[in-house]
């Protein structure tokens, strides 16, 4: 796993995106200003129409900013071609996506290890570094079946295991649990908090506040601009301040109301 | 080069995922190849079998024919004839007088058929060298003394008696114009493709597709005299020069002669014909018919590659959004439009590929129908092979790159 201590993982300043239709203009992203640390645990919310699917394909280097600059893992990544943001997303960046997208004429073993087949590993390599990650999430049984026939939160753990198998520095979480009961839902959560000890950075997009209760930083999105800031004790204390203090946002301790109103 | 062997791997399981699909799109492919390769190997068989070993002495031969119409002004050869040419004519390996006469004919309580009687001497047969299969040749003696032995070739043989050897030691009644009737007895079955040349210009193809199939039966030029009663009629004469350059000199040569003989000067009583240029012109037209022939398959083929493209574009449009799923785990561009494109590829190289299997098995059927032996070109089957997967290149092209072009974002939110 790529882990960078000395300097943020994501650094994205005064990030604008605009699209055009025709004549029409919208504005989704304005100014936005984020940093992710490595280990860092962060959700961001924020209502339909926010700016919050355009944060989350900016920063997964799946679509590109108009205004600002982008610094991933030390790297400018704002003006990447189409291959070199591929090559990224490739390297540093796991997806899970709400709704799995695990391809279905393929076996789970190779859906886990489609992101070491486009980063050039072999055959034999991959199958057997996919079928480490799957026993890892409890799925080694299921290698050879197809999507179809696993249960939702199996999916979701397959999902999970093809995101991590590149070991990524940044675990991109859109939505995870919004196909999912209630009980593979915890299941997945309760993974993610696994992940996180273990020393993983994950940035987590939902609507589902409870889920977002769980990570140490929330963001909420409105507008296009990230408006305010939750923190838990542990993560307020190793942030850098002076950021924070400079976009005059709004943030609040838990369990220490009006700290810095 | 691994990831071309993986995607062209992946792109087998994606068609094998959907085998119908699979196989209709390839249909116009199989038709095409099929088509050229069947056509082709018929064609060619076709070709030799008319041909057969005349191409050995279609060079150095020479026809000369006398034009009946000016019969009264001495256009005939005689036997006589024959034998002073031989003398005064230098550089013939083979002179060969070929008489013709037509009939009737009854095999047993069969139907009567129409009787094609071919009389040849000794030196005809040693120019023509029918291939015996049954019985034997004909020889001294049924020249000598004019037998009513014949040989009968294996097609009209299999055509009237089922079997070629059942036609060996059967005793024919044939009945000739002017109310001549005779009993025929057959000694050899064989086969004379030589001969097809010689008797396209007078009877047509020893092949018949007429209802009741006529009979052609080849015997000595004496036996014909002895059955008629009357002179031999030399139909066609047949020069085969020591070299190709000097039949067409001796073919002059005798033409003098038999004007002077017969006291037809500057008549036009008889003319040439160059057995080379009518073999010329009997393999330009099935070159011609096998080109156009081809053409009409490639279009074939082009109809097929733009029904690849139109399915590939469907195919693409359907798995958008595994598209745009392959992008966000690291899929480039090149890797998504190698991908298609090998697929396009693949599918129409195993369409020729069957094509070519369907073409070689329609063109045992065809050549037996036609009673020839269909020739397989190893050039030919490459060529086909090749053509189906440039096929797939161009046509697989346009969707690849519609699919490289996705956007990621669009391709993921796709229903």
């Amino acid at each position: 796993m790529t882990k960078v201590r000395s300097q943020p993982l994501i650094h994205m300043q005064g990030v604008g995106k605009t699209y055009r239709t025709g004549e029409i203009s919208y504005k989704a992203l304005s100014d936005l200003n984020l940093e992710v640390w490595p280990g860092e645990y962060v959700a961001i919310v924020g209502p339909s129409g926010s700016g919050k699917s355009t944060c989350m394909n900016i920063i997964g280097l799946l679509d590109s900013l108009d205004e600002g600059s982008y610094i991933l893992a030390g790297e400018n990544v704002s003006m990447l071609s189409e291959e070199a943001k591929a090559h990224y997303r490739n390297r540093f960046i796991g997806f899970i996506f709400q709704s799995f997208n695990l391809l279905p004429e393929l076996s789970l073993l190779d859906n886990v290890a489609l992101p070491l087949f486009y980063a050039n590993v072999s055959e034999q390599k991959r199958r057997a570094k996919a079928l480490d990650y799957l026993d890892q999430v409890g799925l080694a049984d299921y290698a050879w079946h197809k999507p179809t026939e696993l249960s939702g939160g199996q999916k979701q753990r397959g999902a999970i295991a093809r995101a991590l198998i590149n070991e990524p520095a940044l675990l991109l979480a859109d939505e995870p649990t919004g196909n999912l009961d209630s009980h593979s839902a915890q299941e997945v959560l309760g993974y993610f908090d696994e992940l996180i000890a273990q020393g993983r950075t994950i940035v987590l997009i939902t609507h589902d506040e409870s889920a977002a209760a769980r990570a140490g930083r929330r963001l909420r999105i409105l507008d296009g601009h990230i408006q305010e800031i939750a923190l838990s004790d542990q993560t307020y204390t190793k942030l850098d301040k002076s950021f924070l203090l400079s976009q005059d946002t709004h943030h609040t301790q838990e369990g220490r109301p009006g700290q810095n109103e | 080069m691994n990831k071309v062997k993986e995607s062209l791997r992946l792109a087998l399981s994606s068609l094998r995922s959907n085998r119908m699909r699979t196989l209709l799109t390839m249909l116009g492919i199989i038709v095409g190849i099929a088509s050229v390769i069947s056509i082709v190997a018929v064609g060619q068989g076709a070709q030799e079998a008319m041909l057969g070993n005349f191409e050995e002495i279609g060079a150095s031969t020479i026809l000369v024919l006398p034009d009946f119409s000016l019969f009264d002004q001495g256009a005939e050869i005689s036997l006589e004839d024959v034998q002073a040419i031989r003398r005064e004519v230098q550089n013939i390996r083979y002179t060969a007088p070929l008489s013709y006469d037509m009939g009737s004919a009854r095999v047993g309580n069969g139907p009567l058929r129409t009787l094609n009687l071919y009389g040849m001497d000794h030196e005809g047969f040693q120019m023509l060298s029918p291939t015996m299969l049954y019985g034997r040749s004909l020889g001294p003696l049924d020249y000598q003394d004019g037998l009513p032995n014949a040989l009968i070739d294996a097609y009209t043989a299999t055509t009237v008696f089922g079997k070629p050897e059942n036609a060996l030691d059967q005793d024919i009644t044939v009945e000739l114009y002017g109310g001549v009737s005779a009993r025929v007895h057959i000694v050899g079955v064989g086969t004379f493709d030589s001969l097809e040349i010689i008797t396209n210009v007078t009877t047509g193809s020893l092949r018949s597709d007429q209802d009741i199939a006529p009979l052609s039966l080849f015997i000595p030029l004496e036996s014909v005299a002895r059955m008629t009663g009357s002179e031999v009629n030399i139909s066609i004469l047949a020069l085969m020069g020591e070299d190709p350059s000097l039949a067409e000199p001796a073919a002059h040569r005798a033409i003098k002669i038999l004007e002077r003989r017969h006291n037809s000067e500057g008549q036009g009583a008889y003319r040439m014909r160059s057995m080379s240029g009518m073999v010329d012109q009997f393999t330009s037209t099935m070159t011609l018919m096998a080109t156009f022939i081809s053409i009409v398959a490639s279009i074939s083929l082009v109809v097929g590659g733009i029904g690849v493209m139109n399915i590939m574009l469907v195919n693409v449009t359907e798995r958008t959004r595994e598209i745009g799923i392959r992008k966000a785990l690291g899929a480039t561009p090149g890797d998504i439009e190698l991908q298609f494109l090998s697929e396009a590829i693949i599918l129409t190289s195993l369409g020729g590929l069957i094509g070519l299997g369907l073409g070689l098995l329609l063109a045992k059927i065809l050549a037996g129908y036609l009673k020839v032996r269909p020739l397989f070109s190893l050039t030919w089957s490459l060529a086909a092979l090749f053509f189906s997967a440039a096929i797939g290149l161009v046509f697989g092209i346009a969707p690849a790159k519609k699919a490289a072009r996705m956007n990621p974002i669009d391709a993921l939110r796709y229903e």
